[in-house]
């Protein structure tokens, strides 16, 4: 009795981990051998909204078999980085081209140029065949017209910081990880490059970027800009916004956006998509990312999710609000001096600039 | 005598497996996969630096966030402490009408926390909150931007924090002995002083562990100054967030959290050497439970009533609210104006239409359910060793189950998938990373220090005369543990268990980096409606999953409740 209970104990102890293991062991040859590599594992932070189900029923009836992985951007490429000596994914795509470039030289991915490389803008591939652009979006300074008009408002980053009647009324954000807020930085920092200076920047850029978080109004931790832009009794009228997320807000709360176009351009976040250096499925993955960046593919997914897509063939699939946001002029960035010193410089604002 | 030398021997040989699994689980586990991420800190590109410490140092920021966070902890622990005490007494010990009702509302801090809670106070407080539009319009130029700063952070902690108490403090006074009450009653005692003289030093074991609990809650706070610190009183913990995100801030992070972890160990270290002092248990053979006392005094009896409706309110109504703006949209929630034309049921509509929104309930609830299971085994056969074994192995034995505590989840995490993406032979050669298994094994690390603080201060309020009585009635160690210990921390293992598994059901944090593509838990899921790269404001949506994650936790804690009450009544 006391040797059976014993063993029972033992056995709950020890199954937790061993057990688990062989399990494993067994359902990962079962992958292999079962499904030849046929289902693709594919990594994106741009799965929300319906658009992961939505791809997979398209990617579907092309023949694909896919499961995401869809998380933050950060949270990707760390897990990216992790898992570089046993690769769970397949595909990359997404993300923005800070990202892209640092992947690319931690060597998580593998070259592979798609059919349509040809079809996208050359600036926005990868020089070297790593990646290759599928949407662009541009960051956005935006403003709620209903509240301030067009003469009132802004007309470039600094403006915020810089004239009086802004202070207090933007909102910059207090965590430095997303995508978007790493955008609005090199934007505003690459303006004052300077090799001598600390990190690349100018001590008048660290001056400006210091005024710009004092004179803000830090995000509120799961508060949407656009409902301290919606209330009124909210004194926050500005704030940086991406362009695909405007059409669906001004819908949700009534606002009509109006965006800043300054002198110097927008940054341009651009997503893109790669395969995973270390894959079973290369062949698979060459062409589900032939198929996916295709002017057919991205033209329905810009029509179904607002995008402006990179593929100039399927420019014209955009709507109306997207075919606008394409004319704005691209910011002319540094994204070497950008992907070399972005981490670098989120630390320095975290620990000496923000209140 | 060589007969029972021969069993002694079989007797010992499942020990050694024990002993060896405990070995193997706190290297493999706990050990190394957080040793590489400690050695980020001081090492770059193989050479020493002090470099993430100078800029820490140097830095107003993070020097006054940590200063805050020691502020926040003490603090806490002290304004915690009252309420749950009071929360104890008006439930369990003075006779206070509509105890139950009171109960159920004291308790609704099991079933909901972080984010959504905080929220549900700013509902009441906050800009535009009710109660800060009855002060306006009461008051002329009332500040309605008053609930900020660390009053604010320090209220609504109070209040959020009292889960441990609820718990584990109940079950202390349920077992105090009503004849010693009695007999003091009898010899003329005030009502004062048999609460100070007889009742509080039974519940002092408990207390002492769920202290410790608040103070680590209190150092580690992240969604309530997130929300409602402002610019003067935010933390450490949000700092350490923000920077192991990044793969190059990383060693920051780190020093951080080492920073909290060092204070954790010394707080555990005094905490553990006043445990050691001995048992406070006052010690009745043939204990009776606790009659509910009345307040004699009228006064005081009706400001203690008083009281105890105004916390059910303070605890009651950010769940009343949260419920409510679930079927509201995302504007509503953001202005906080509740209307009946804003009411709407599409949320609930979208989320269970969807044939993709409940499968992560259904991964959540099953990763959590195993996780919870296998921490409270792991930890009953590691409390069972340090009770009996009170010698330099078992000490290394409960600091290498505390290892967790040092580093934030968001670093074991890393850990892990860094070092099992390659085969190593003490994990039998097998490669965890990328598989089902890991987050599993992620989710009981995560849980074991809490589980293991809480199970011991069960087991160290045990009556060593029981144990005593079956051994010497002839029960075998594992006999009288299954027979005798077992059902009497039972109910204490099962509160554990509730609160590990609500707890891991909507985790982030670790899983986001280790889900398998198949298992989307919860979690990463609700995280992935309110994500920056959303096209819309889906805070509405996420308002509804709490609402659907409180009545998965709710049946829980009722089931185990249920459970528990009865096993008391049966005795």
């Amino acid at each position: 009795m006391k040797k059976k209970l014993i063993s029972i104990l033992l056995c709950a102890g020890m199954v937790i981990s061993l057990a688990g293991c062989g399990e494993t062991g067994k359902e990962e040859k079962a992958e292999n051998e079962a499904k030849k590599g046929e289902t693709l594992t594919i990594y994106t932070n741009s799965g929300s909204d319906g658009r992961g189900e939505w791809l997979e029923e398209k990617a579907k009836e092309a023949g694909f078999d896919i499961q995401f992985i869809d998380a933050g951007a950060a949270e990707t490429q760390s897990r990216l980085i992790a898992e570089k000596n046993a690769p769970v994914a397949d595909v990359v795509f997404g993300l923005n081209s800070i990202i892209w470039s640092s992947l690319k030289s931690e060597d998580i991915l593998t070259e592979y140029v798609p059919k349509w490389a040809g079809e996208v803008e050359s600036e926005l591939n990868d020089s070297d065949g790593f990646y290759h652009a599928t949407v662009k979006q541009a960051i956005l300074l935006c403003y709620d017209e209903n509240q301030i008009s067009e003469e009132e408002a802004p007309k470039d980053w600094p403006d915020l910081w810089q004239k009086e009647e802004f202070h207090g009324k933007y909102e910059y954000l207090t965590g430095l990880s997303g995508g978007t807020v790493r955008n609005v930085l090199a934007g505003i920092l690459t303006r004052y490059a300077d090799p001598e200076g600390e990190l690349g920047i100018s001590d008048e850029g660290w001056k400006e970027i210091e005024s710009y978080y004092k004179n803000g109004s830090p995000n509120e931790s799961g508060v949407d800009l656009y409902a301290r832009i919606a209330d009124t009794n909210n004194p926050i009228v500005c704030g940086q916004m991406w362009s695909s997320g405007i059409e669906s807000r001004d819908e949700q709360y009534g606002t009509k956006t109006a965006y800043v176009v300054p002198e110097v351009g927008v940054p341009y976040a651009v997503e893109a998509i790669g395969i995973v250096n270390g894959t079973k499925k290369l062949d698979e993955a060459k062409e589900f990312v032939d198929w996916f960046g295709s002017a057919e593919v991205q033209g329905e997914w810009a029509e179904e999710f607002s995008t402006l897509p990179a593929n100039e063939k399927a420019v014209d699939k955009a709507n109306e609000f997207n075919q606008e946001i394409a004319k704005i002029p691209a910011q002319d960035i540094d994204w070497d001096l950008v992907a070399e010193n972005i981490d670098a410089w989120c630390e320095k604002i975290i620990l000496e600039y923000m209140p | 005598m060589k007969k029972k030398k021969m069993k002694f021997d079989s007797g010992q040989l499942p020990k050694y497996l024990i002993y060896a699994f405990f070995v193997w689980f706190i290297l493999s586990c706990l050990v190394i996969p957080n040793i590489n991420t400690i050695f980020t800190v001081f090492f770059e590109n193989g050479e020493f630096t002090l470099e993430p410490l100078q800029k820490l140092l140097s830095s107003e920021k993070a020097m006054k966030s940590l200063r805050n966070s020691c502020i926040l902890a003490p603090a806490l622990s002290v304004t915690v402490g009252f309420v749950g005490i009071s929360l104890v007494l008006i439930t369990e010990y003075f006779d206070i009408r509509g105890a139950r009702m009171l109960r159920i509302g004291y308790m609704t801090t099991l079933i909901y926390g972080g984010i959504i809670l905080v929220s549900g106070y700013k509902f009441i407080y906050g800009n535009n909150g009710f109660l800060t539009n009855i002060f306006a319009k009461v008051i002329p130029n009332f500040p309605t931007d008053w609930f900020q700063g660390f009053w604010a952070v320090l209220f609504v902690m109070t209040f959020a924090c009292t889960s441990n108490h609820m718990i584990f403090l109940r079950n202390a006074m349920r077992a105090v002995d009503f004849q010693t009450v009695e007999a003091a009653q009898n010899m003329g005692a005030s009502q004062i002083r048999i609460l100070l003289r007889v009742v509080l030093p039974v519940l002092t074991p408990s207390l002492l562990a769920v202290t410790i609990l608040t103070f680590i809650t209190g150092l580690s706070a992240t969604s309530a100054p997130l929300l409602i610190g402002g610019n003067d009183f935010q933390t450490i913990t949000p700092m350490i967030l923000t920077f192991s995100k990044t793969v190059n801030s990383r060693p920051l992070a780190a020093l951080l959290a080492l920073f909290l972890g060092i204070a954790t160990i010394l707080l555990l270290t005094v905490m553990m050497k006043i445990e050691k002092r001995g048992h406070y248990m006052s010690i009745s053979k043939v204990k009776t439970t606790i009659r509910k006392q009345k307040i004699r005094n009228p006064i005081i009896n009706v400001l203690v009533h008083i009281y105890a409706y105004i916390l059910f309110l303070i605890y009651v109504l950010p769940v009343v609210l949260i419920v409510l703006f679930s079927f509201t949209d995302a504007k509503t929630i953001a202005t906080r104006k509740l209307s009946l034309s804003a009411f709407t049921l599409d949320n609930y509509k979208t989320i269970l239409t969807e044939a993709s929104a409940y499968r992560p309930f259904i991964v959540s609830v099953i990763y959590s359910l195993l996780s919870a299971v296998a921490v409270a085994i792991l930890v009953l056969m590691a409390c069972r060793i340090i009770q009996k074994n009170k010698n330099k192995a078992s000490a290394a034995l409960e600091y290498g189950l505390l290892i967790p505590w040092l580093l934030p989840t968001t670093l074991i995490a890393i850990g892990l998938i860094t070092t099992y993406n390659t085969p190593r032979f003490w994990m039998f050669n097998k490669i965890l990373t990328g598989t089902s298994v890991i987050m599993f094994i992620g989710y009981v690390i995560i849980k074991i220090p809490f589980t293991l603080r809480m199970t011991k201060a069960a087991f160290f309020s045990l009556d060593d005369s029981l144990e005593d009585a079956a051994r010497s009635l002839g029960a075998k160690g594992f006999y009288t543990f299954r027979r005798v210990i077992l059902p009497i921390v039972l109910p204490t293992v099962l509160a554990i268990f509730a609160l590990n598994f609500n707890g891991l059901l909507g985790d982030y944090d670790m899983s986001v980096f280790m889900y398998h593509p198949l298992n989307q838990p919860l979690g990463v899921y609700i995280k992935s409606l309110t994500d920056a790269q959303t096209n819309a404001d889906n805070s509405a949506l996420s308002f509804v999953y709490a609402v659907l994650m409180m009545i998965i936790s709710g049946t829980v804690v009722y089931f185990v409740y249920g459970r528990g009450d009865k096993t008391k009544v049966k005795k």
